[in-house]
């Protein structure tokens, strides 16, 4: 009898779970969700196609618009402009029909033009068609009221908005679903163990795209352990096909769109580990449009403190306060991971070339070894030179992040002199540090970063009162951008800080406080990097003038003006 | 029957869901519709493509030319097809030769949309391979082979 009834009920409890309820959302939900989607709009306009000449494999509207007018730097910065204020416009929630025309015609163009260039890529559509759903919502809302028609549902303008974005969002994975059903004749799931030759495709092709060591061969165990345990392809994998082709159901209340929001989101975090896939939008969008976890936040807390009003307004201002006070501070306290990496890889280029041989490394006519993508420095026994010693700082940096350092690592440099170490090229220990330098380059440029924010409360100690706003400011010009960031750390890097009282050459120094120094004005943006690339250039004349004859600097100041030079270019 | 369809028609939750799915079906890819093809059919043989330098050190795609390799595969493949249009097998029919004239192709793309024009400049040749990945008796193999090459003219 008990059992007929739970029998019964269960069905009956799935369909109350599932039912289509409307999502009425709160003020503040609304406005965190538009703050939240303005951030993913904005990340997801692509800044730059200047390297493009043509359009040769039209897509779309480039079928009948020719879009190269997009290669032209003065046009693009038009087109930069425009969007920046139609985001300030949809924020502040005025005139969103124009705004949102406005952002989804610079990103259809932009994307359609690298669409255009022979290979079809798929990162940004579905915050093109989310954009383009909330625009439909929009421009619906007067037309329905003039036609004496109530919206979907009773919702306001806004409301539904949302909700015609969330509706497109998942089309993308109901298509997504369909197709795969279509073109694998409905195999799909019972091909997945095939999936393991896609992941060594995916892995092998990341490894190309920067040539990061490790990222080859480095998730093949999981495509074997896919081909001789099938059932795990069929569960892992073939779990996604159904997740995608009931995406749908996310739409229907509050409930459903948390979990499938979630599911989706854990599908894409797995999928970006095995096959360096970023999914970042379809991440940011489950985030903030199904996932919602302030609104989640707000639930719990009415139901543990019993008082319905309160909490809301609490943690709606906690959030937004979060968001609104702690974003810049959070953009200080670190990088965001993906301009690190470009960081990274620029210093390492510039360094060493952006090989792995160039990791290790002893200039003619140095006293120490050169290593890592920032070539640290690293001194013999009983030998200091006039540049400050690094690579000890890096290997108890590495070994505080875990990493296993070998112990002679971290003593003096083995080799006294640069034939030695030439001779010992081939051998055991030069090729232990490079395979350590080689697997641990994202934190070197850890480590860069962390060195580039703590100059300067140095730089400012060192530096006249009177001075110290004008040089906080330059410095804080430059970290805004994501060129400045570069050339602050590699400045850094290559001349140091310009504190230490050992680096003089006739009383003047060359590091990164006498290029901010010698800056002129207090420029913002591009302008403050070519300003800061220009102030080093002089600086470093000023050097080479300054230096011993001995010395013979001279030979190199040719190279350094055109390493700095480049910065203000984002070279 | 009219109504009925009406009243059913209102009953559809997401319809602009909906609307939006069959817009892609029909458009496929138009941006910003696609039917997102990526991983619908799975074979026991894939490949990837990557360029070296004249020394066959590899060169890093994104920072050298702007561009992901799984980009470069697809203007490559795009080649392919078109050369095997009408051929029984597809693109399973193409030679070697026939290949080289895509990988041509490509490598002339790459030198055309470089970002880093003074390290292009300074290579003395690109080499384009193409690395296929296939099943050998349970195990996946890889085998790398050199499909086009393109060398500094000699004055």
């Amino acid at each position: 009898m008990t059992s007929a009834r739970t029998a019964r009920s269960y069905p009956a409890r799935l369909g109350s779970w599932l039912r289509p309820e409307p999502i009425r959302l709160a003020l503040w939900e609304l406005l965190l969700m538009r703050l939240f989607f303005a951030f993913i709009m904005w990340r997801a306009l692509p800044q730059n196609v200047t390297q493009y000449r043509g359009q040769p494999e039209p897509n779309g509207i480039a079928h009948w618009v020719d879009l190269t007018f997009l290669v032209d730097p003065g046009q693009m910065q038009w087109v930069q402009w425009a969007t920046w204020l139609a985001l300030g416009f949809y924020v502040l929630g005025f005139l969103r029909v124009p705004a949102l025309g406005c952002l989804l015609a610079a990103h259809v163009a932009i994307c359609t033009f690298l669409n255009s260039q022979g290979a079809i890529g798929h990162t940004a559509q579905i915050v093109a068609l989310a954009i383009l759903g909330q625009l439909l919502a929009f421009a619906w809302a007067p037309i329905a009221r003039r036609l004496g028609r109530a919206l979907p549902h009773g919702y306001t303008p806004e409301q539904l908005a949302v909700d015609w974005a969330r509706q497109a969002v998942m089309a993308t994975y109901v298509i997504s679903a369909l197709t795969k059903l279509v073109r694998s004749d409905g195999r799909w799931i019972l091909d997945a163990p095939l999936f393991a030759l896609q992941i060594v495709k995916a892995n092998g092709m990341d490894y190309y795209n920067t040539l990061q060591p490790a990222a080859d061969d480095g998730m093949r165990w999981l495509a074997q352990l896919l081909l001789d345990h099938p059932w795990t392809a069929w569960f892992f994998i073939g779990a996604g096909l159904p997740l995608e082709l009931f995406a749908f159901v996310a739409c229907f209340n509050r409930r459903t769109g948390f979990w499938i929001g979630l599911m989706i989101l854990i599908f894409h975090s797995t999928v970006s580990v095995t096959m360096q896939l970023g999914f970042r939008f379809n991440k940011l969008l489950m985030i903030a449009f199904f996932i919602n976890l302030p609104f989640w936040i707000v639930w719990a807390a009415r139901r543990w403190t019993g008082t319905p009003r309160i909490p809301a307004c609490a943690t709606a201002l906690l959030m937004a306060g979060l968001l609104l006070l702690g974003t810049p501070a959070a953009a200080r306290a670190e990088l965001h991971p993906a301009t690190a990496a470009w960081v990274g890889r620029k210093v390492w280029q510039n360094e060493c070339g952006g090989t792995i041989e160039g990791l290790v490394s002893w200039n003619t006519g140095e006293q120490f070894a050169s290593l890592g993508i920032g070539h640290f420095i690293w001194y013999p026994e009983g030998t200091s030179g006039p540049f400050e010693e690094s690579f000890p700082k890096l290997a108890a940096h590495l070994a505080a992040r875990g990493v296993s350092v070998p112990p002679w690592i971290r003593g003096a440099c083995p080799w006294r002199t640069r034939s030695e170490f030439v001779a010992a090229k081939g051998g055991p220990q030069v090729a232990a540090l490079r395979k350590l330098l080689a697997d641990t380059v994202s934190l070197q440029t850890e480590l860069l970063v962390m060195r580039m924010e703590s100059a300067l409360p140095k730089l400012l100690t060192e530096t006249e009162a009177s001075r110290r706003s004008v040089v906080r400011a330059r410095f804080e010009a430059l970290r805004g951008t994501k060129e400045g960031t570069f050339a602050l750390i590699d400045y850094v890097n290559f001349k140091g800080e310009g504190t230490n009282p050992a680096e003089r050459y006739n009383g003047q120094g060359w590091g990164l406080l006498q290029v901010l120094e010698g800056m002129r004005g207090e420029p913002s943006g591009g302008a403050a990097v070519g300003e800061f690339g220009a102030s080093a250039a002089r600086v470093l004349a000023r050097r080479v003038g300054n230096a011993p004859p001995a010395r013979n600097e001279a030979k190199w100041l040719k190279g350094w003006t055109a390493r700095v030079s480049a910065y203000g270019r984002g070279e | 029957m009219r109504e009925r369809l009406a009243t059913w028609w209102s009953a559809v939750p997401c319809k602009l869901l909906w609307a939006l799915v069959a817009i892609c079906a029909l458009l496929q890819e138009w941006y910003p519709f696609s039917h997102f093809p990526m991983y619908s059919n799975f074979e026991p043989y894939t490949y990837y493509v990557y360029v070296a330098d004249e020394t066959d050190q590899p060169v890093p795609l994104v920072s050298t030319f702007g561009i992901r390799a799984a980009n470069l595969k697809k203007i490559y493949d795009r080649e392919l097809r078109q050369l095997a249009k009408g051929l029984p097998r597809g693109m399973k029919s193409l030679s070697l030769e026939q290949r080289a004239v895509a990988g041509n192709y490509a490598i002339e793309f790459l030198r055309a949309n470089t970002v880093d024009r003074r390290r292009t400049d300074a290579l003395d040749g690109l080499r384009f391979y193409q690395v296929d990945i296939r099943m050998d008796h349970g195990h996946i193999a890889k085998h790398a082979q050199l499909i086009a090459e393109w060398r500094v003219p000699v004055p």
